[in-house]
């Protein structure tokens, strides 16, 4: 059975109209084209697009991070090689120093490792000045030539006054060994400081891996859940869609989102579909209905004998019996032939009526009328199997909004086909009467014939289903008469019982709340 | 020239009432129905020379008048008429013993003249003449 | 009583059959004599009718639409010999256009393969392999040819009130079977029958006058009254309509006539083939 057709419908009296509502569905196909396409658009490849691209540039800042790195790290060690150097050469400086001072070895010596200790620091000056900076490097140039000043002095000292002059020379050899010892001494702790800021940035590029591995996991996997929900949700709301429609509720796509994106396409094709099934169904309700009138007319004709016999019996006794007849005979006579014309001018209005293919109009109905309607149409089908028909209302029940015709047709169907399930001389009740739930009529077609059996039960309302031979039934009336009534925003049940017979409940909403109706079709679609 | 006796029943008022006097302007007394078992009542009482029976009505059919009438008197000639006329209707009733069957529309004329056969079977002839031109 | 008209896959057994009921029971015979009558009346050869009654449809063929013209004037010739009753009629096509009326009765009547073929190749013996296959390809011809002219099949059983086969039963026996079933009481005209057979001799008689003009005009007769449908252009209407008027006016017994024209060839098409 159907799921919910009442909350998934009535968009408006243009979204179940048959053929000539077609222009009005065309025009709101338009409308919802024109909503659809209005948004910005967002599409899923353009999301796809972006996840990458967020990918690549946090990869290509990691990796600009991680090569920086990598040149701190070797800066800092060619820093330290030099700083090893320098460190080398004040030390042999020194060893001479040392020497000269104990055994009187020569000092010059001592003066070249200053003069490569200098140019060490003069061929590094730029590596030495981006790590320390200016005023350290200031510094242990200017150390460095008060080292050699001092060393100078103590040369020219030497070749002054020769080996004597040792007073002198202590003061110089002190002051000599207090600079060295501090030149060693600020090249070693900076050497130090370098040492841990070095381990500081190895240690820096190993977790900025670690980091980076990590925070491509999380935009990864959020961009996945992102794409995947939105993807997953869509999916699962064209279900509901094809659900929808295979229910017969022909409500076109709305936007439901402040972009638009490849499924924009999709929703525009379904509508197209939907409004391509929905003419085809037009037809084919046309065409069925022209087949329940195939098999009316036979027996309508067969009806009309009736009256026109009447007409031809009284018209020939009229012309025979003229001049005996006098003038209240006469009028008497003229009086059965305009009604019995009337008569016959009746059953083939209905039957015409039934049968027009017209843009249907919705209006609000008095459905006790429209079955009183329906059952004349099938009376000579029920007189001629020789069934009773008994019919009983509610009186003053609220109007049904709807399409006289369509449920006209869904009503006839399934008359027609109580009473082939009947047995001759058999009963057909029908009743309209108000709904257990509130703001709906229910019209109940009962027959007592043969039933349906349990097995077939599920499968009546399937479109080609049929129990009647080849060439006498579609298969398409009870699916055609569920389309109708779901359009309708009601719903059709059947309860049965083999060999009981079979009821047949239609539930319809009633006109004065259109308004709700409408506004709960929104929520369900939004 | 005697009477002949019919008996007519059709659930149209209009029929029993304009065949009344037109056919008993060529000889026959004609007793009007419109329900089938009021009829058949009648039908027990009194034999008729010929009945001529509607077949669709609601209750009882033309096929069980018909069927009644030859199960009480075989000399009764039955006349059915009908406005669902079918070659396997009109079979069913010749088969069940009809003298004739004819169709709706059919003109007064059309019905006297079979009555007037009728009556030539049954060797009362009526005041109707048979030209036969078919 | 009833009248009888027969059809078989053997004309010759049809020919037997029809003249051993009339011989025994009194009905009188409607056969292919009256084709110069037909030819007279309707001004066209003998051997055209027969052509269309027999030689086989196909491709170098007399083409359905010539035949169907044939088969009409021989028709309403056929149906105003089957309006007195006690007649037995064979060879015209009867069991494929005298339908719905309650006092024919409507045989088949399957012959002997043997005899068949004996007379499907009167020169000499078939060989026994050949048989099945010459008897297959008469079937085969014969429902081509009642489909391409009446619509219909004629080797369906639903067609007839009666099938016999003369390989179960034999002919002799067929006869007393025929004859005594045509006894029947609902094989006896009435008024409604003989009505049904007047109207249909009319309607014949008018689609025969139309059908060279008109080959697609289809037409109904109630009591005096003439239903006609044409196909035409639109332009044409009107005057189609009234030639159609003045034509079918022509035939006696003919009151009034009602004229349709289709002139949504396509629609009509596409309608009957649903």
């Amino acid at each position: 059975m159907m799921s919910q057709p009442s909350k998934a419908n009535a968009e408006g009296p243009e979204s179940h109209d048959s053929i000539s509502g077609r222009h009005e569905r065309a025009r709101d196909f338009e409308e919802a084209k024109k909503a659809l396409l209005a948004r910005p658009r967002f599409s899923v490849r353009a999301q796809i697009y972006l996840g990458f691209a967020l990918v690549f540039l946090f990869t290509i800042i990691t990796v600009a991070g991680l090569l920086n790195s990598i040149y701190e790290v070797d800066h800092k060690v060619r820093f330290l090689e030099t700083v090893n150097q320098y460190l080398i050469q004040i030390e042999q400086a020194r060893r001479f120093e040392k020497n000269y001072f104990l055994y009187g070895t020569n000092l010059r010596e001592g003066l070249d490792n200053v003069y490569a200790a200098n140019q060490i620091l003069e061929i590094n000056r730029n590596q030495i000045l981006s790590i320390t900076g200016r005023n350290v490097y200031d510094q242990m140039l200017s150390n460095l030539k008060e080292y050699e000043a001092l060393l100078k002095r103590i040369i020219d000292l030497e070749q002054q006054w020769g080996n004597a002059l040792a007073n002198t020379e202590i003061d110089h050899s002190i002051d000599v060994r207090e600079q060295g010892q501090s030149m060693i001494s600020f090249a070693q702790e900076m050497a130090a400081k370098e040492r841990t800021a070095l381990e500081k940035s190895i240690n820096r590029a190993r977790q900025m891996h670690i980091y980076y591995l990590l925070a491509l996991m999380a935009i990864m996997v959020v961009n996945s859940f992102i794409l995947a929900r939105r993807i997953l949700v869509r999916i699962k709301q064209y279900k509901t869609f094809a659900q929808r429609i295979a229910s017969g509720d022909y409500t076109l796509i709305t936007p439901m989102r402040a972009y638009r994106d490849e499924f924009t396409e999709l929703a525009l094709a379904v509508n197209q579909m939907v409004l391509d099934v929905e003419a085809r169904e037009a037809v084919l309700i046309q065409s069925h209905k022209m087949r329940a009138v195939g098999t009316l007319t036979a027996g309508v004709a067969h009806e009309l004998n009736n009256p026109i016999n009447n007409i031809m019996i009284t018209g020939h006794m009229f012309l025979e019996d003229y001049d005996s007849l006098d003038e209240a005979d006469r009028k008497d006579m003229m009086q059965d032939v305009v009604n019995e014309t009337n008569r016959a001018k009746a059953i083939i209005a209905n039957l015409l009526d039934f049968a027009r293919e017209s843009g249907s109009q919705l209006a609000p109905l008095d459905v006790a009328a429209l079955l009183t309607d329906t059952i004349a149409l099938a009376s000579n089908r029920l007189k001629r199997s020789r069934i009773n028909i008994e019919f009983s209302k509610t009186e003053k029940l609220p109007r049904v909004h709807g399409d006289s015709q369509q449920l006209r047709q869904v009503f006839l169907n399934l008359i027609l086909n109580a009473i082939d399930a009947s047995k001759p001389g058999g009963k057909i009740s029908v009743t309209v009467l108000p709904a257990d739930e509130p703001h709906y009529v229910a019209i109940k077609v009962i027959d007592y014939g043969t039933g349906i059996p349990k097995h077939i039960l599920g499968s009546i309302f399937d479109p080609f289903f049929t129990t009647k031979p080849q060439g006498k039934g579609t298969g398409l009336g009870l699916s055609m008469s569920q389309g109708i009534v779901a359009k309708h925003g009601g719903l059709i049940r059947v309860f049965s019982q083999e060999g009981q017979g079979s009821t047949f409940t239609i539930t319809l909403p009633v006109t004065t709340f259109p308004a709700e109706i409408k506004a709960e079709t929104h929520l369900a679609n939004s | 020239m005697s009477h002949l006796e019919v008996l007519l029943l059709d659930d149209e008022p209009i029929v029993g009432k304009r065949l009344k006097p037109a056919l008993a302007k060529v000889g026959c007394e004609v007793e009007v129905f419109q329900d089938p078992v009021l009829a058949l009542k009648r039908i027990d009482e009194k034999d008729f020379d010929v009945v001529v029976t509607d077949i669709s009505m609601a209750e009882v059919d033309g096929m069980q008048v018909l069927e009644h009438v030859v199960a009480k008197n075989n000399r009764t000639k039955v006349i059915m008429i009908t406005g669902f006329a079918m070659m396997s209707l009109a079979r069913e009733a010749m088969e069940k013993g009809a003298f004739d069957f004819i169709a709706k529309p059919f003109k007064p004329d059309d019905l006297r003249l079979i009555i007037a056969r009728a009556a030539e079977a049954l060797g009362k002839p009526i005041d109707f003449e048979i030209n036969d031109n078919g | 009583m009833a009248s009888i008209i027969i059809s078989s896959d053997s004309s010759l057994t049809a020919a037997r059959v029809a003249d051993t009921i009339v011989d025994k029971a009194g009905f009188s015979i409607v056969n292919r004599g009256i084709l110069p009558e037909v030819a007279e009346r309707y001004k066209t050869g003998e051997d055209l009718l027969s052509k269309a009654l027999d030689s086989p449809s196909g491709f170098l063929a007399m083409s359905p639409k010539i035949r169907q013209r044939y088969m009409a004037y021989i028709q309403a010739v056929t149906l105003e010999k089957l309006l007195p009753d006690n007649v037995v009629c064979f060879g015209l096509g009867a069991h494929l256009y005298a339908k719905g009326v309650s006092h024919f009765l409507k045989v088949r009547i399957l012959t002997q393969p043997e005899q068949l073929v004996k007379e499907l190749h009167p020169a000499g013996p078939v060989p026994a392999h050949k048989v099945s296959k010459m008897i297959a390809r008469h079937e085969k011809d014969r429902t081509r040819w009642s489909r391409d002219v009446y619509g219909r099949d004629e080797t369906n059983a639903n067609l007839y009130d009666l099938v016999i086969s003369l390989n179960q039963i034999e002919e002799k026996e067929a006869v007393k079977i025929i004859t005594k079933t045509a006894a029947n009481r609902q094989f006896v005209p009435m008024t409604y029958s003989l009505n049904c057979v007047k109207e249909f001799i009319l309607a014949s008689q008018v689609r025969a006058k139309l059908i060279e003009r008109f080959p697609e005009c289809r037409v109904r007769a109630d009591g005096e009254n003439m239903v006609i449908h044409i196909q035409a252009l639109k332009r044409n209407q009107k005057k189609y309509a009234s030639l159609v008027k003045e034509v079918a006016g022509t035939v006696p017994g003919v009151k009034h006539v009602e004229v349709h024209v289709i002139t949504d060839f396509i629609g009509q098409a596409v309608e009957s083939s649903r």
